[in-house]
């Protein structure tokens, strides 16, 4: 069966610094991938170029079956991409959001109608559709975000750190939601530093400096390095890696 | 071209939803038009002047009336020393000053002895003028008038004398002067400046906010967003574009509303020709903001970098100073420059009815220099974005 995603040494660098370093992967359909990684660590800059937005500067890629540097369209239309920062138009209501969101994926008419009734349902926005996106509170602004990112059925959800600074019971609910897509055959591959959120991970890939230092589902990483918590576990690959680097 | 437009209803939404903005961008030039339209004058009235008279007699209070009569000078007071004078102008009180010499009674009439057979005797009057010469051009205008003031009465002076003798001055006068004015019969400055401001308001809304529109979604994040989705960013930057360019349209007209209707400045051209142009022009202008957009990356960069244009293209336009009197390598310039052409444009439209086989060549240059930079920001802007 195809890889949902597959990328073979893909570098890509800034001048002299190497931001990801031949990072070499493979996510299949439905999963759930975590990429987990103190800041500057490369996640933001890996899934940049796994989104087309990002040119690599070396090594190959393919998302949802398009070469990441040939056929940008191609992956364009097959994921849905939520960044860290909320990025949609503050003055604009919730359902011109969507609206936006959905034609620019093509959808129109009908069919758009649908889409955005069916995921103003799962994701409880209905009451908010016609309000300012500005006056609505910040995780519910998250919500729409993830709402917009998929109204077009994507094959791939990449999100970037989605719950960043929200509440805890609004974290829970978006997790909820997030293992429903995947249930339903959507594969999610999700950078975060917040070790309870990577929990929900099929699998995660830890980044240090760029290199992926260890990937396994959470209960074995936390086997191999024989700590309770991920969070041991993240600290001690950081440490090791770093010591490796420091003594070449 | 349906994504186009969908983002096209995107910037209308946002121009919608800020109301206060929207009212400023339309309320804002129009003000503007109207004080600027009176403000900006080359005329030289009301220079405010000082007088020396060491004669005090006759002559010379019929000489000071006939300056003081005209609307063009403002008189302050008599000064009593050349060092009372000197710390007038000092101060800034007076622009400029009337020296008449102790002697000027009998000079003159010495001068006037004119008989049917003999030339006069004696030199000519001295009378001093000073000027403050720090602003050159209006200082050298109102030089000008008073010297023709001065003038006048001196002919009038030899006249009368003619006169009596049964002669008259302007039979031996090698010619006279007879002036017809094309255009401008009554030569308003209004008539020049108010197109030109409709330009100026033009070229700064249209390039600033294309500019801060892009801008604005890099900073927020949103210009990403957008650019995940299968949207080109051709797209992208035509959709923000257009609704500028049909506001730009709707400020040129008002403007020329406002210049046809309140301020009485007939427009000869032909509208629809004036639309060919304004959006042949419009490349430029929206072309500026785009690719400013795409080499900066904050409001206060894109803000900087737009101003720093705009004041060359705009005094370079031959908005206050003609063209003609820059060096040859200043005009040379001005060849590349986009508002020029269209400040050309815009004032020979108005003024003297011109059309396309009269503007043709502006016409050409536009089109050419909107084609370079709207081309070269637009491929920009799609390389940047990958």
């Amino acid at each position: 069966m195809q890889a949902s995603i597959e990328t073979r040494d893909l570098t890509r660098r800034f001048g002299s610094f190497i931001a990801v370093d031949r990072l070499t992967l493979r996510v299949e359909r439905g999963e759930v991938f975590g990429f987990l990684g103190a800041n500057g660590a490369g996640k933001t800059t890996a899934i940049r170029m796994l989104c087309g937005l990002l040119q690599p500067s070396s090594g190959t890629g393919k998302v949802a079956g398009c070469d990441i540097q040939t056929e940008t369209d191609g992956i364009r239309s097959r994921i849905g991409y939520m960044p860290q920062k909320f990025a949609l138009y503050p003055d604009f209501s919730v359902e011109m959001n969507m609206r936006l969101y959905g034609g620019l994926y093509g959808l129109k008419g009908q069919a758009l109608r649908d889409r955005m009734d069916v995921i103003s349902r799962l994701l409880n926005l209905e009451p908010l559709l016609s309000q300012r996106t500005d006056s609505i509170p910040w995780g519910w602004q998250q919500r729409l975000n993830l709402a917009c990112a998929i109204l077009h059925k994507p094959e791939i959800l990449f999100l970037d750190e989605p719950t960043a600074s929200v509440d805890p019971v609004s974290r829970r609910h978006f997790w909820d939601i997030i293992a429903e897509l995947a249930a339903s055959g959507t594969t999610i591959f999700v950078t975060s530093h917040y070790m309870d959120e990577v929990e929900y991970c099929g699998r995660v890939a830890i980044l240090v400096q760029g290199r992926i230092a260890a990937l396994d589902t959470p209960v074995g990483l936390k086997t191999t390095y024989g700590h309770a918590s991920l969070g041991e576990v993240f600290l001690d690959v950081v440490e090791r890696a770093q010591t490796t680097s420091s003594t070449q | 071209m349906k994504l186009f437009r969908l983002i096209a209803w995107k910037e209308f939404q946002h121009l919608r939803s800020d109301k206060a903005a929207l009212r400023l961008l339309f309320i804002m030039p129009m003000v503007q038009l109207m004080v600027l339209g009176y403000a900006l004058t080359t005329e030289v009235k009301n220079t405010p002047y000082a007088v020396i008279d060491r004669c005090n007699c006759p002559a010379s209070a019929s000489l000071l009336a006939s300056v003081s009569s005209s609307p063009l000078f403002q008189f302050q007071g008599f000064a009593h020393s050349e060092s009372e004078l000197r710390t007038w102008m000092d101060q800034g009180r007076i622009r400029i000053a009337l020296l008449i010499p102790p002697d000027f009674s009998d000079k003159l009439e010495s001068r006037l002895q004119i008989t049917p057979a003999g030339l006069p005797k004696g030199d000519g009057v001295p009378v001093g003028i000073w000027v403050d010469g720090q602003d050159a051009s209006s200082s050298g205008t109102a030089r000008g008038y008073l010297s023709a003031i001065l003038d006048q009465w001196s002919q009038q002076r030899l006249a009368n004398r003619l006169h009596a003798q049964g002669r008259e001055l302007r039979d031996l006068l090698p010619f006279h002067i007879d002036t017809r004015i094309a255009f401008n019969p009554l030569l308003e400055s209004s008539w020049y400046m108010v197109p030109g401001i409709a330009v100026i308001l033009i070229t700064m809304v249209t390039s600033l906010l294309t500019g801060f529109s892009i801008v604005r979604e890099k900073e927020a994040g949103t210009l990403e967003q957008l650019l995940v989705t299968p949207i080109k960013p051709i797209h992208i930057v035509l959709g923000k574009a257009f609704p500028f360019f049909i506001i730009g349209i709707v400020e040129l007209f008002l403007a020329l509303g406002i210049a046809k209707f309140w301020f009485g400045i007939p427009f000869l051209g032909n509208y629809l020709v004036l639309l060919l142009f304004c959006a042949i022009y419009m490349l430029s202008s929206l072309g500026i903001g785009i690719l400013t957009s795409t080499v900066v990356r904050t409001m206060q960069q894109a803000l900087f970098l737009i101003w720093f244009f705009l004041i060359f293209f705009l005094l370079l336009s031959g908005f206050f100073l003609p063209v003609e009197n820059m060096p040859g390598w200043v005009q040379g310039l001005t060849h590349i420059n986009p508002v020029r052409y269209f400040m050309q444009v815009l004032r020979s439209m108005f003024l003297k009815g011109s059309g396309i086989q009269d503007l043709w060549r502006e016409a050409l240059s536009m089109l050419a220099i909107g084609v370079i930079v709207f081309g070269s920001a637009v491929s920009l802007f799609h390389r940047k974005s990958g």
